[in-house]
């Protein structure tokens, strides 16, 4: 059998005496769209941050998180890229848009500055901001919430990393704008040949764009599998009760929408 | 003859949103008492501006918009303040929209003392009272939000619209921030207050899933113009705009 391109064993992560993430062992092949699911403080994102290598100070982890096909540590922002899900954070506000990708661009390919811009242009018009080379000068405040959440993209993908790590990336947006950069995120993963891990609290997002799902509930990975067997078949409450109250365009109308009981999930 | 409208929009227009929003073109609409509309449309849509105007916390550059009967473009000063406790705001975060050094007391005082609603010594017993009727316990009274749930939070927001007994509540996308397990309670919370109160809802979104769970009429906005309205399901069902369309399929579908 192959080698998975990601091998988690017994991750576990503590903040102090309140524990983030517990026995964690999960395998992703190389070229899989694997989706963190769970609510706030679920440990989906400290799960996502754990494999970039992005914890905290202060955060312990015990476990392993190893590389296989690649044989040594990854560097963020070079073999892995990662998207958040407020550009603003990610995004220097005085710096213009074109020497921000060509900076991770030079440091991560070993390329000059005037290739750098080049590839800058590139990865804009790959991201499909319109006229990207009239744009390389623009700062982050000329772009709208869709557009900067692009430009982000394209400094994640400027290092050329073979896994990116998308952490809510359309949470912020509206629906429209959502559905436009989801599907070129789709598209850029599909042709490069990435990896990707995907955190999401949209079970349908997650089913539409995602081979495999891990379900994460009070720091425990409760569910993962392939993503039609886990939402098909949920084996924990907790997901049964996201398949089950999920709104969608078909659900029957009612007078009141069905609620999860928190309760009844222990 | 129909009841009198509890607002009446009628052909506003803003060249542009304050704060940088979406302008508004000739927007008329009708809201019945206890009934929910929905406002959907991308962002920069005029959304936001439009629930701005309602609200009066900007001034259209044309066109009026009336409150049961009351022109309230035409208001300022004390007539508009003493107006404002009829039509009440919930916003989408708001950990944003409450002082961060006010506790779940200070927050639920504020509208009592404003509009002079209870004697100082009932204050305590309307607090009460209020968090109870959205699901809240009083143990939480001298906690500040910052140190609630998300939904906790809306919870505190919506007790705060309700304080002054409103006729319209506009809800700037009041769960697009809060974990999808707590969604349907919120919703829930807002659709059993208007069975009790008769409170009417705007209901802005751009998530056509959620509304069409929550409203039973919608308009769509593009480019601050209404493209489409009517009844949510007819609407939904036989979109005759690329924008509701691109709404329509923008909304992810849960397959497996």
């Amino acid at each position: 059998m192959s080698k998975p391109y990601l091998h988690i064993a017994g991750l576990g992560v503590r903040y102090g005496a309140a524990v983030a993430l517990e026995d964690i062992s999960l395998e992703v092949g190389q070229g899989e769209r694997l989706a963190l699911i769970g609510e706030s403080g679920s440990g989906k994102s400290t799960l996502a941050m754990a494999v970039a290598g992005l914890l905290p100070e202060g955060a312990k982890a015990t476990g392993s998180v190893d590389f296989p096909t690649l044989g040594y540590k990854p560097r963020p922002g070079k073999d892995i890229g990662v998207l958040f899900q407020d550009p603003n954070g990610s995004l220097d506000p005085v710096m213009n848009v074109g020497d921000q990708i060509a900076e991770v661009a030079m440091i991560h390919q070993g390329i000059g500055w005037t290739a750098a811009r080049v590839r800058a242009a590139e990865l804009l018009g790959a991201v499909q901001i319109p006229r990207p080379l009239t744009r390389l000068n623009s700062y982050p405040h000329e772009f709208s919430g869709g557009q900067k959440q692009r430009i982000a993209l394209a400094i994640a993908l400027a290092g050329n990393p073979s896994l990116l790590i998308a952490d809510e990336p359309t949470s912020a947006l509206d629906t429209v704008v959502q559905r436009h950069i989801v599907n070129l995120l789709d598209r850029l993963v599909r042709d490069n040949g990435l990896t990707l891990i995907f955190v999401t609290h949209d079970i349908a997002l997650a089913s539409e764009r995602t081979d495999k799902i891990g379900v994460l509930y009070r720091g425990r990975l409760v569910e993962f599998g392939p993503a039609a067997d886990v939402l098909g078949a949920p084996r924990h409450p907790y997901t049964r009760a996201l398949v089950d109250t999920h709104i969608s365009l078909d659900t029957p109308r009612r007078k009141r929408l069905a609620e999860i009981d928190t309760a009844g999930l222990e | 003859m129909s009841p009198t409208p509890i607002l009446e929009v009628k052909n506003i227009s803003k060249r542009f949103g304050d704060r940088g929003g979406a302008g508004l073109r000739d927007i008329s609409f009708v809201l019945a008492p206890g009934e929910t509309l929905a406002v959907a449309g991308a962002s920069g849509s005029g959304k936001t501006t439009l629930a701005r105007l309602i609200m009066r916390l900007a001034e259209p550059d044309k066109g009026s918009i009336h409150l049961a009967g009351q022109d309230i473009t035409a208001l300022s000063g004390e007539r508009l303040r003493r107006r404002r406790s009829r039509f009440q705001m919930v916003f989408q975060d708001p950990l944003a929209a409450f002082n961060p050094r006010a506790t779940v007391r200070d927050v639920l005082e504020d509208p009592l003392r404003l509009h002079g609603l209870a004697n100082p010594g009932d204050y305590g017993a309307t607090i009460g009272a209020a968090l109870e009727r959205v699901g809240l316990g009083t143990d939480l009274i001298d906690r500040p939000p910052r140190q609630l749930s998300g939904g906790q939070r809306q919870r505190v927001a919506i007790a705060r619209a309700i304080m002054t007994k409103p006729e319209l509540i506009v809800l700037d996308e009041p769960i697009s921030a809060l974990d999808v397990s707590v969604r349907a309670q919120i919703l829930n919370l807002l659709l059993d207050l208007k069975e009790q109160t008769g409170v009417a809802y705007i209901f802005i979104s751009h998530d056509l899933a959620v509304v069409r769970a929550f409203a039973e009429r919608l308009i769509v906005l593009d480019e601050g113009r209404i493209v489409e309205s009517g009844d949510t399901e007819t609407v939904l069902k036989a979109p005759k705009t690329e924008t509701t369309r691109a709404l329509i399929e923008a909304v992810p579908r849960l397959i497996f």
